[in-house]
């Protein structure tokens, strides 16, 4: 004996208990927060790309009507190699962030400084002090790109002249509304040094006290103005997390999602 | 201006509207949550599935050859991102929803109920059970079923969701069925009773929460 679908019974009746299990309820709201804001990444991403070239030639023009009475012909875009637009990105930005890496290397050395201020001199004994756990970290290294700029082997080649304290404007600035951010954070992401180095005292990020920041790779930088810094999380999957925390404010100020490195 | 139907959506997208694939997105954004949610078995992998579901389709609209629906489309590829998770972690184990989540699916359901406290309840713990029924099965067949059975989709449009042919989804089902039939044998009463009937005459008739019947005049 079979029911209507032509089903056994008990599989019928199964159906009839999966369809009653049927989620119906809308997306939660902090799962719809977090899909807008990998969107606006995905999107500053795209936009951030070289504009497409010559369409390739066998991907046919297609003629839709729009219903209006008029008909329009479009293109599909050439399919962009994101991966190696990243790369390129991280690497202009590594270049061009080079000076602020080994300044804070020279913070956590405590090699010679040029700045004269409490605050430099401060800085520079404190970061040394924590600088032995630098190249020695006793917990699992917290998965990253192996692209990603190693402290110690960043400082090796470089000569005396960069190995100054960082001055202003020698520190990556941020701006929270700028809508290139995911981008500028993801030409930051080489730089960011594990937690054990010496940006998350107090002394380092110019006398302010931050939160317990977690886990992730960190890089001090200018948060509209405010000293601050950027915790680049464990990726998951296809995305990483970035949390941008500012002097005096007890959770991220911004949190912005990253393709993946 | 008329809405863009879902196909104008995806080709503006690719020829580079920024706003074209949120739009699209948001408008299937629930069903496809749903999907994601009971294919994954709890919230969090459900979010993670959706979310690279979503970065795969924004990259890949321009792969989309329009031989399928849009939505249908957007099934497959949020589908595959959940089976690649699952098949990545090997996630077999199913994690009880937290209460808040999913007393947002049974919320409504159990609204109409107040008055019958215990069916909301038994509704809540039979649902409770086929979803960790559910979840014990293979990823395929939890993904045949949750399309076919609980979200209604036709055979042949699960199979090109599932890029398979009809008769996988159909043996996927089957076999899916069948062993939740074998898990669930006590749930398989017949059909039941719209009420509980009426009880014993000696036994107090419970109170609802609602009184029932037109409202008194002269009480607040």
């Amino acid at each position: 004996m079979t029911g209507a679908a032509g089903l056994p019974p008990e599989q019928e009746a199964v159906r009839r208990l999966l369809a009653d299990a049927r989620h119906d309820a809308p997306a939660p709201p902090e799962v719809v927060a977090r899909l807008a804001e990998t969107l606006d990444s995905l999107i500053a991403e795209r936009g951030a790309a070289p504009s497409p070239g010559p369409r390739p030639a066998d991907v046919a023009d297609t003629t839709t009507g729009t219903g209006t009475g008029t008909a329009t012909t479009t293109r599909t875009a050439p399919v962009v190699d994101l991966a190696a637009r990243r790369r390129r990105r991280a690497g202009l930005g590594l270049l061009a962030a080079a000076a602020v890496v080994v300044a804070g290397v020279a913070l956590g050395q405590g090699l010679p400084t040029s700045g004269d201020s409490a605050s430099d001199a401060g800085a520079g004994t404190s970061a040394a002090q924590e600088a032995p756990s630098a190249g020695s970290e006793g917990t699992a290294p917290e998965p990253q790109d192996s692209t990603e700029l190693d402290a110690e082997s960043g400082s090796a080649g470089v000569g005396p002249e960069l190995l100054k304290s960082p001055a202003a404007g020698q520190v990556p600035e941020i701006a929270l509304d700028d809508p290139a951010l995911a981008d500028v954070l993801a030409g930051l992401r080489p730089l960011a040094l594990p937690r054990s180095a010496s940006l998350g005292t107090a002394d380092a990020l110019g006398g302010c006290a931050l939160p317990d920041l977690g886990a992730g790779r960190r890089v001090v930088l200018t948060v509209d103005g405010q000293v601050g810094t950027a915790v680049f999380r464990r990726p998951t999957g296809a995305t990483q997390r970035v949390d941008v925390f500012t002097c005096g404010a007890d959770a991220p100020v911004q949190t912005v999602t990253l393709p993946a490195p | 201006m008329s809405e863009r139907s879902d196909h104008e959506l995806l080709r503006a997208h690719v020829d580079g509207d920024a706003d074209a694939f949120g739009i699209l997105f948001a408008r299937h954004r629930d069903r496809l949550w749903a999907v994601a949610l009971r294919t994954m078995g709890n919230p969090e992998d459900a979010a993670d599935g959706l979310q690279d579901g979503m970065i795969a389709a924004f990259r890949r609209a321009g792969s989309f050859r329009g031989d399928s629906a849009v939505t249908t489309w957007l099934h497959r590829v949020v589908v595959n991102a959940c089976l690649d998770r699952i098949r990545a972690a090997k996630i077999r184990r199913f994690d009880s929803l937290p209460d808040d989540v999913e007393d947002r699916g049974t919320v409504v359901a159990s609204a109409v109920r107040d008055d019958e406290p215990e069916t909301a309840a038994e509704d809540a713990e039979r649902r409770r059970r086929v979803l960790a029924a559910l979840a014990t099965l293979p990823p395929e067949q939890r993904a045949a079923l949750v399309l076919v059975d609980m979200e209604g989709y036709p055979v042949a449009e699960v199979a090109v969701m599932l890029d398979c042919a009809e008769g996988t989804v159909k043996s996927r089902c089957s076999r899916g069925r069948a062993r939740l039939a074998s898990l669930l044998a006590d749930l398989h009463a017949p059909s039941r009773e719209p009420g509980h009937g009426n009880p014993p005459p000696d036994d107090h008739v419970p109170q609802g929460v609602r009184p029932r019947g037109p409202p008194d005049p002269h009480q607040a």
